[in-house]
């Protein structure tokens, strides 16, 4: 009954009904302002929580390891970054995100040598902790996220509500609520200390191209984002397929597959160049992407293996090696199907639930070491 | 259809935005504490330690209770909980400066809770208007940045008390004297500050409640009377039976203080310094020979001395004197038309007096007027047009009661979220235009109780004069952060402090003019 007649009222949003209407009314830029200071509001009020490992020595927490990072890229030649050495242990928080997040640390480190030189000074800033030295590190993590995934989120709703009827466009502020006020989010980046907001930014902004039909841009931005951190590739097999479909789909798929190609391996390339000198100095970096000895933190993770570990102890059944194969197995043909729909009926919305399906069975599925 | 009763519709919607402003409360809590937060732990130390007779005369702390017997009842029905949270809490000599994590969530939770009294006379409050308009009330009351400031940051509790006040203020409006005058009692016995508005509230009362005929206006009288004074007896009896009176009014109103407390408040005072200062010193360049003050203007009177160079010295006498006097325009309308749909105006107009002219006044006090104003933000353009200067104006006066790096950009960004959210409700609904606005469709429920000489249709629109003062506010601050330190490093530290009160000073100046404008005009 009550759908009923609200499909028999009019389109436009009648004032009595909408309390939002004096936002919504003036448009998507006015509304993701409100929405945007309000989203702002709540991460500064979560940044002055402690972070991850605040006065835990001698490890500390995620928190050190960013710290740590910034001061061994404003302090260490590019080269040295990813190689163990005698000024780089990398035993203790070694660099093990790609290269785009070591650029990230250095122009953060830049920020803090500035205004605080002794928290990113080589060997004696390990375990430091200050008022000064928090609130410059939160404010990093803040300008990642007002200059990467606000504008990002912007062009996104901008791209998806393009081409929605008007009578939509009301839920398009519920929307921008939705992503920019996600309490996860806000309470890894802004509470644990994490720079998610730049990776899931550049993935959201890929998105955004790919629904304005600006394929190869959103290659870039993905590229970007998986250059950022290699768990972005959650979504890969989803963005593979869309745009493998896509090609497809065209007059020449042979040029358009070999453009993204060439966008994809330029942009990789560019990221990487500090580091493709030589195959060692590649594989260096790569070792550090792929840890296989992690296994520790993986006892928290609500995955399949873990959960299904009282019943199976997969541990004691089977080895590392065969454990890996299986949880390869299971990753891929959990995707698999969405990935191949994907190739034969590329649409935009099957895009987005590729992106979640993909990213369900990755975290599900994938190795993680228990 | 919709099978809900209109009233539970209107008590969802506004917990939505209680529990919102809550959730940010919350997230609130460990940033910075002024020493009221130790001020309010002695205080439920004291009242829960302590029999009565001792608490207005025990000196174990420095922070003696300096509010009415029901605010010490309250701590004491607080201290209950806080002994069994954490009793150290409570002790009064090991509790002294005790910090700890419970004890600062107890106390912050206190406050947060209390602030249901406010929710619930807000939405007593906003009951007839109309839908779009009593949103934007709650929203303005509700996410109020100078109450998530004042109370949730630097730590007080005006958030009921104000509640309060808005209560008593709900009850006149619709009529019910004896209950609003009830509850303004109670208030008072909570608060003496808010004690500035007493004689609007007599006046009015005398007029409205107490006519009709010489004996039905007695009989009314004795009626509110016993009511007030049975209030008083409940508060101060008890402190009356043990001969403690005088101790009490001596804590209640410490004249050891100063015109001004460190921080200038932006009130009228801040001119009237200024003033003396700079013929001083035109006087010392004229070459007469002026006598350097041997007070300072934050100290206490001590004897004959008197902060002031040239200008006469101002007591707490001619301070008092000078709010009637301001107050007298106000109490003449209300004496000769006690009309209920006036008095949330006639109440903050004393509370504007009183912050402007009183003795040793706190910027936190211009939430006593900013608030009760809300109400009427959004009765007209110019009403919208007034409370947008104003909050602004007062929330940012609030700005140097959290000096800390850590909640700069939270107080700013609360400020500029405030400023967008007033900004977009206002223009949208003083658009201006007939067409399209709910007000138009639906049978104006108040047409008669709005003024005549009012252009509903009138545009938020705010001039170049309002919008250059607003800029004025930004190139202080940016002053007083950044090129201040940068220019002058250490020295004259007091300076960016001056110009954030003189130039707060001006715009509540402007409010109280509009204000005092608006009660003289009004039939």
């Amino acid at each position: 009954m009550e759908k009923k007649r609200k499909l028999n009222q009019p389109t436009k949003s009648e004032p009595e009904s909408d309390i939002w209407a004096f936002l919504t009314c003036r448009g998507t830029k006015s509304t993701f302002v409100c929405i945007s200071l309000f989203a702002l509001v709540v991460r500064l009020a979560v940044a002055i929580h402690p972070y991850s490992g605040a006065a835990t020595p001698p490890k500390f927490g995620d928190y050190e390891a960013q710290r740590h990072w910034m001061e061994i890229t404003i302090n260490l030649p590019v080269k040295e970054w990813y190689r163990n050495s005698s000024t780089n242990d990398l035993s203790y928080w070694g660099l093990d995100y790609p290269p785009l997040t070591a650029y990230q640390s250095y122009l953060h480190g830049l920020l803090l040598k500035f205004f605080d030189p002794s928290s990113v000074s080589l060997f004696t800033s390990r375990g430091y902790e200050s008022y000064i030295g928090k609130l410059l590190m939160r404010w990093t993590v803040l300008s990642s996220d007002l200059l990467i995934f606000f504008p990002a989120v912007l062009y996104f709703v901008t791209a998806y509500y393009s081409k929605k009827p008007i009578g939509e466009k009301s839920s398009m502020a519920w929307h921008i609520a939705m992503v920019l006020l996600n309490p996860c989010l806000i309470l890894i980046d802004h509470g644990h200390f994490q720079y998610n907001c730049i990776s899931l930014g550049l993935t959201i902004a890929a998105v955004a191209a790919i629904f304005s039909d600006r394929d190869l841009v959103g290659s870039v931005f993905f590229s970007l984002a998986l250059n950022h951190k290699q768990m972005s590739a959650y979504y890969a097999p989803a963005f593979f397929g869309y745009l493998l479909g896509k090609c497809l789909r065209r007059r020449n798929p042979a040029f358009e597959i070999s453009k993204l190609g060439l966008v994809v391996l330029g942009t990789f390339a560019i990221v990487w160049l500090p580091y493709l000198y030589s195959a060692d100095a590649s594989l260096e970096v790569l070792s550090r992407l792929a840890p296989f000895e992690r296994g520790i933190y993986e006892d928290y993770v609500a995955n399949f293996w873990c959960t299904t570990s009282i019943l199976v102890k997969w541990k004691r059944l089977f080895a590392t090696q065969l454990l890996k194969l299986l949880s390869l197995a299971a990753t891929i043909s959990t995707f698999l199907p969405s990935m191949i729909q994907l190739i034969l009926l590329p649409t935009k919305q099957s895009f987005l639930y590729g992106m979640l399906n993909c990213s369900f069975s990755f975290y599900l599925f994938s190795f993680q070491g228990t | 259809m919709k099978k809900s009763p209109k009233n539970n519709q209107r008590i969802s919607d506004i917990w939505w935005f209680a529990l919102v402003a809550a959730a940010l409360k919350l997230l609130l809590i460990p940033a910075y504490r002024s020493t009221d937060f130790e001020v309010h732990r002695h205080w439920l130390a004291l009242t829960h330690s302590l029999p009565l007779y001792h608490w207005y005369s025990d000196t174990t702390s420095p922070w003696t209770l300096d509010y009415p017997p029901f605010f010490a009842y309250f701590e004491k029905f607080l201290s209950f909980f806080a002994s069994l949270v954490d009793p150290t809490m409570t002790n009064l000599h090991e509790g002294l400066n005790y910090v700890s994590p419970l004890a600062i969530l107890f106390q912050r939770l206190s406050v947060i809770f209390s602030d249901v009294v406010l929710i619930y006379s807000i939405r007593k409050l906003s009951k007839d208007l109309k839908k779009t308009e009593k949103f934007l009330t709650w929203a303005l009351i509700i996410w109020s940045p100078g109450l998530f400031i004042v109370d949730h940051m630097h730590f007080q509790y005006n958030g009921f008390l104000l509640g309060m006040l808005l209560l008593s203020l709900s009850y006149l409006e619709e009529g019910r004297d004896v209950m609003g005058g009830f509850v303004f009692a109670v208030l008072l016995c909570f608060k003496h500050l808010f004690a500035v508005a007493a004689p609007v509230y007599f006046v009015y009362l005398f007029r409205h409640y107490c006519n009709g005929g010489i004996v039905k206006g007695f009989g009314r009288l004795v009626v509110m009377g016993s009511v007030v004074l049975g209030v008083f007896a409940a508060a101060y009896g008890p402190f009356a039976y043990y001969g403690q009176i005088q101790q009490v009014f001596h804590r209640m109103f410490p004249f050891g203080r100063g015109l001004c407390h460190a921080y200038w408040a932006p009130n009228f005072w801040v001119f009237y310094i200024i003033l003396d200062k700079l013929l001083a010193f035109l006087s010392v360049k004229l070459g007469f020979n002026i006598q350097a003050p041997t007070a300072s203007f934050t100290g206490g009177l001590v004897g004959d001395s008197s902060p002031f160079a040239v200008l006469p010295t101002i007591t707490p006498l001619v301070t008092f004197i000078t709010v009637l006097i301001a107050i007298t325009p106000c109490l003449i309308k209300a004496w000769r038309d006690p009309q209920p749909r006036m008095v949330t105006r006639w109440v903050a107009y004393a509370y504007t007096c009183g912050f402007l002219f009183g003795w040793h006044v706190h910027e936190k006090a211009s939430l006593h007027f900013v608030i009760p104003l809300s109400i009427t933000a959004l009765k007209s353009a110019e009403d919208a047009k007034h409370y947008f200067f104003l909050s602004m104006v007062s929330c940012y006066s609030l700005f140097p009661l959290l000096f800390e790096a850590q909640e700069y950009p939270i107080k700013v960004s609360l400020l500029l979220l405030h400023a967008v959210l007033m900004w977009f409700g206002f223009s949208s609904h003083f658009s201006g235009s007939k067409v399209g606005k709910a007000s138009s469709s639906v049978p104006e429920k108040d047409d008669k109780l709005r003024s005549p000489n009012i252009d509903r249709n009138a545009k938020f629109v705010v001039g170049w004069c309002g919008k250059a003062y607003l800029f004025g506010l930004f190139v202080v601050e940016i002053w007083g952060q950044f090129l201040h330190p940068l220019i002058f490093g250490n020295r004259l530290p007091f300076f960016p402090l001056m110009m954030i009160s003189i130039y707060c000073a001006l715009g509540m100046t402007y409010s109280w003019i509009w204000q005092l404008r608006y009660i003289a005009k009004s039939r």
